[in-house]
Order: C-alpha cells, then sequence, then structure tokens
C-alpha cells in the first residue's frame, strides 16, 4: 500500500510551499521525504557516505529553489528525480575529477569507519540483499516500484525512458531476482 | 519462479537496513548548511547596503596603517638584531626526524608506454619498458633501461609481451618468457580470422587489459575489451566464443554477476590511478568498479596529495609513488625523483615522451630479504644486450 498518493502529495507541498520560513518547510519536507531520498541515494550509490551527501545536497537544493516547483508535480517524484540527478552527478565527479588526488583516496572507501561497513552489511532481508546486487538500471527499477511505490508514469518520469523501457526492465529485474534466488537456494556463491 | 509484486513489496516496504540511512544526526547537518546558506544571503544582502560605508571605512583604515607602519620602521629593524635566530631550531629538529627514520631502501619503477600508430591498413602500437632504479645505494635512481617492446614481470621472472603479425597485417598479442629458465613458450602460429588487431590498456603482475578490434559475425568491425590472465594470452582459438579470458567476478567475487552473453571489462590509467570499468555490450552501458584486488592492481596509493605534486612538478598531469620515490608524468616527460618526506631530493630523471605514448604499466620492487631491484637491474641489463643482438 502506498504510503502518500500523489494527491496527497500534491496537496501537502501546496501547503508546505505556503509556509513563510523555509526552515520550517525544509524540516517538514525531511520528516516526510528524507528516508526516500537517503534509501533512493544509497540504491543507485551503494555507498553509504555518499548516500549522506546526496542527501543534504538535495535538501539544500530544495531549500535554495522551492519556489521553483511545478505545483502540480509530486512531491515525492520531484525529489526523486533530483535525488537521481544529483547521485548521477557524484558517481561521474567521482571517477573523472582530477583535481584533488586525495578525495580519490576517501571516494575508494580508505577513510571509511568500521561501523559504516558494518551497517552496510546489516541488510534487512535476502531480498534487499539480492536487489543491491542488481545492475544500476534494474536496481533503480525495481526500487522505485517496490520500496517508492511509484507508478509506471512516475517511474518513467524519474528515470528519464518510456513507461514501455520501465517494464521492460522490470521484466528482465524478476528474471535476474529469481536466477539469484534460484543459486542461492542450491547453495553456490553466485 | 519470479517474485510476484505482493512479495517484493512486502520485503523490500522497509528500509535497507537495520538502522535508518537518514537519521537526526544528518538532519541536524542538512538544517546547520541550511542556516549558514540563510545567514550568508542576509550578510550579502546587508553588504550590499552597506557597501559605500565600507569602502569608506576601509580606505580609512588603510591610510591608518600606513602611517603606523612609516613610524614603528625604525624600532622594527633594531629588535631584529637581538632577537635569537629561528634557523638552529628548525635545523635540529629536522636533523632528528633523519635520525630516527628507518634505513633507507632501494627502489625500481617498471614503466610500460604505449604509441598508437596510424598504421595501414590496420592501425598498431608499438611498446616500451623503462627501469628506474636506485643503482648500488638508496636515492640513487638511474635510468637503467630503455627497452622497445613491453617486459611484464610475472613470477620471479619477466615476460615480453610481443605480437604476431598475419601476412595482411593483423595482429595479435602473445607472451614469451625472456628470463630466468627459459621454458620454449608456445607462441601461436596464426592470427585467428576474427580478430583485426590488439592492444594493451593496462598490464599488472598477472593480468593483461586488451582492447582487440574484431569482426564480428555480421562482418563488421566492433571493439572488444577483455582482461586475460598472461596464460590465457597464447590461445587463440579459431572461434571468438571460446577464447579464454577473466571474467570480473571471477577477481572480485562480490561484484555483481552480468548474465550478458557477451560480458567485458577493461582497466585503463586514469590520473593517480587504475581504473577499471564494465561493459555492457547489449545496451552499451558501462559501470566504474572500484577496489580492484592485489593480485589484479598492486601499489596504487598516492603517498602525496595533488597539491603537493603540483607544488614540485606543476605540469604533471600524472602521478604515482611508492616507498619514497615519485613518479610524475607530464605531457613532454616522465620524471622520477626520490623525495624526503614531501620534499623532492634535487637529483631527478628525465625520460622524454615520444607523441601520444600512454602509461600502460606501473611496477614497483625494493630491496627486502631478496634485493628485487639488484635483479631486475641485472634482468633488463641482459634484455638490453639481448635486444641490441636481435
Amino acid at each position: 500500500m502506498r504510503r502518500l498518493n500523489t494527491e496527497t502529495n500534491v496537496n501537502y507541498v501546496k501547503y508546505i510551499a505556503q509556509t513563510d520560513d523555509p526552515n520550517v518547510l525544509l524540516d517538514e519536507l525531511m520528516t516526510a521525504y528524507g528516508k526516500d531520498v537517503w534509501n533512493y541515494a544509497y540504491s543507485i550509490t551503494r555507498k553509504w557516505d555518499m548516500a549522506d551527501d546526496i542527501t543534504q545536497d538535495v535538501f539544500i537544493k530544495v531549500y535554495r529553489h522551492i519556489d521553483s516547483f511545478r505545483r502540480d508535480a509530486s512531491v515525492k517524484t520531484w525529489l526523486l528525480t533530483i535525488t537521481r540527478n544529483t547521485a548521477i552527478d557524484y558517481q561521474r565527479s567521482a571517477f573523472i575529477r582530477k583535481v584533488t588526488l586525495s578525495d580519490w583516496l576517501e571516494e575508494r572507501g580508505e577513510h571509511r569507519s568500521v561501523e559504516q561497513d558494518l551497517m552496510e552489511k546489516w541488510n534487512i532481508n535476502e531480498m534487499w540483499d539480492m536487489v543491491l546486487k542488481l545492475p544500476t538500471k534494474y536496481r533503480e527499477a525495481i526500487i522505485l516500484f517496490a520500496h517508492h511505490q511509484l507508478s509506471m508514469k512516475e517511474m518513467a518520469e524519474v528515470l528519464g525512458v518510456t513507461e514501455g523501457t520501465v517494464k521492460s526492465r522490470l521484466f528482465h529485474a524478476r528474471k535476474k531476482l529469481s536466477k539469484m534466488k534460484e543459486s542461492s537456494d542450491n547453495g553456490s556463491v553466485r | 519462479m519470479d517474485p510476484s509484486d505482493k512479495e517484493l513489496m512486502e520485503q523490500l516496504a522497509k528500509s535497507p537496513f537495520g538502522r535508518e540511512g537518514f537519521d537526526q544526526r544528518l538532519r541536524q547537518r542538512i538544517l546547520d548548511q541550511a542556516q549558514q546558506e540563510r545567514s550568508r544571503s542576509r550578510m550579502r544582502s546587508r553588504f550590499t547596503w552597506h557597501l559605500p560605508m565600507i569602502a569608506l571605512v576601509s580606505v580609512s583604515a588603510l591610510f591608518l596603517a600606513v602611517w603606523l607602519w612609516n613610524n614603528q620602521q625604525g624600532q622594527l629593524s633594531q629588535d631584529t638584531l637581538v632577537t635569537p635566530a629561528v634557523q638552529p631550531v628548525v635545523e635540529q629538529t629536522a636533523a632528528s626526524v633523519v635520525a630516527t627514520a628507518e634505513p633507507l631502501k632501494k627502489y625500481a619503477l617498471l614503466l610500460g608506454l604505449r604509441q598508437d600508430k596510424d598504421t595501414q591498413p590496420i592501425p598498431s602500437s608499438s611498446y616500451r619498458t623503462l627501469l628506474v632504479a636506485d643503482e648500488d645505494e638508496p636515492e640513487n635512481l638511474q635510468l637503467i633501461a630503455d627497452v622497445p617492446g613491453l617486459y611484464v614481470p610475472h613470477g620471479q621472472n619477466f615476460w615480453r609481451i610481443s605480437t604476431v603479425e598475419s601476412a595482411d597485417r593483423r595482429h595479435t598479442l602473445a607472451a614469451e618468457q625472456v628470463t630466468g629458465n627459459r621454458r620454449a613458450s608456445s607462441l601461436p602460429a596464426a592470427v585467428p580470422s576474427y580478430i583485426l588487431s590488439e592492444k594493451v590498456s593496462y598490464a599488472g603482475n598477472e593480468f593483461l587489459s586488451i582492447q582487440s578490434t574484431v569482426l564480428n559475425e555480421l562482418g563488421e568491425t566492433v571493439n572488444k575489451w577483455r582482461v586475460k590472465h598472461i596464460g590465457q594470452l597464447n590461445v587463440k582459438p579459431d572461434d571468438p566464443k571460446l577464447e579464454p579470458h577473466t571474467l570480473l567476478r571471477e577477481v572480485m567475487p562480490d561484484i555483481e554477476e552480468r548474465h550478458g552473453d557477451d560480458p567485458q571489462w577493461t582497466i585503463y590509467r586514469d590520473p593517480g590511478r587504475w581504473v577499471s570499468e564494465l561493459y555492457e555490450s547489449a545496451t552499451g552501458t558501462t559501470e566504474i568498479v572500484s577496489g580492484l584486488p592485489s593480485n589484479v592492481v598492486q601499489h596504487d596509493t598516492l603517498l602525496m596529495n595533488w597539491p603537493e605534486i603540483q607544488k614540485i612538478e606543476p605540469n604533471a598531469r600524472d602521478a604515482f609513488t611508492y616507498g619514497n620515490v615519485l613518479g610524475v608524468m607530464t605531457d613532454k616527460e616522465v620524471i622520477v625523483r626520490s623525495m624526503n618526506g614531501t620534499e623532492p631530493l634535487p637529483a631527478a630523471v628525465h625520460v622524454p615522451l615520444l607523441e601520444g605514448e600512454s602509461l600502460v604499466m606501473i611496477q614497483w620492487a625494493q630491496n627486502d630479504k631478496i634485493d628485487y631491484v639488484d635483479k631486475w637491474i641485472a634482468d633488463f641489463r641482459d634484455l638490453q644486450q639481448q635486444a641490441v643482438q636481435e
């Protein structure tokens, strides 16, 4: 069952956009969508630190540009689209950055804490574990569908593809999950 | 059986971890940044309003400072004569660091360079190998060898990566052990009909990343990126599907599995590090993979940060470090020098680059229980002699 349907989202953002205090507005948005943004950022990057940074960036962008929000759009779709674009920028810049080599070492996880490493291993169940191992395009599709529970139209909007492509990715993602489950049941590593 | 919608939604409804990633700490971090943004924005706004006043005060302060400075000059120059010098203290500190440091080691750096050539009818590549090593004693880096061809250390020996060419100028790569107890290497007798050309983008201890230009089943020219163990290089079946290569998941078991029938990946040089990239030919998508294991890429951590490197060599576009040795590539040359901490020693080895040369191999050795530096020097002197005789 959906936690917030599209109509509720539109009304919600209409309400919060009328709030004068941007800090209250930011706080409200984080309460409603903080977990969604972080989980989506993590599911794209699979890096705890990067998901933190992306989430921060997304909400600061929203804070700066709340006036430009289209009142007729779903706030969740809007936030997830910003999250996706920000995550792609982060991933791209992480690999082509040529300015500060010391940053590369951090990106390669050499400054990570033991706690973070452990947290990332504590997947809540086997399904999440398998989904996070899917190739990016299938991983995103299945997470937008099953975790964020978006409609086909909303998923197509966030991913910037047609609804047909979304359906195809979901189909292949299911096949891959099924194969992974089969391998796991048979006791093989992969 | 494929998971149903219900099953997926039930199992993925919750967050992926027991602990939420979006927690109070992150929320506060965002609120703090938002607060800073707001303060800055207010300051900017105030600053715009008060700009004329600030300009007036600044000019007055400048005049006052100049007047005070002129009045104090005489007094300051007298003070300098009686203040104890700082220099001896600094020298003492530096001396004590050197006294407690570990005994210096000798290092050797082996570089492989590739130059692509627009030969007809098929483009080709040539290689050369440079050995820069501390000869006889530490901190005495010399250019020991600059030999044509790519020589890769593997086990206790060196292997030459050579090219086998067909009558119609198609060519494929092959490996041959050239030092130690030389085994009869079975070099490929012919170039398989589907291969047009091959070139190396990375050479390591055991593996080579190879870009092959081949003819596909439709007779079209396509590129394939594969990584091969050195032992797989000479196996050249006529059927491309039987060509042995190493899958990424074979060296990184934790990597997500690719189900495509043509899994490809490559290793190439990015400034400061080796990068591996997965390629899915069906969709044309690529994915960068970090954390290659040490049996594929070794000593790939820069021990200095980029500003420190640029301070030493402002034109650096790539760098590599190991022990006390810093290697830098500019557009025109390779420069290798010993370092004392972050300070370069005056002597440096300069090797001019040929047009379009790129790095395909960086290997390091040091004198430990076995003096690999001396062994590499001796091996390369032999190889150089062999090259002259050939």
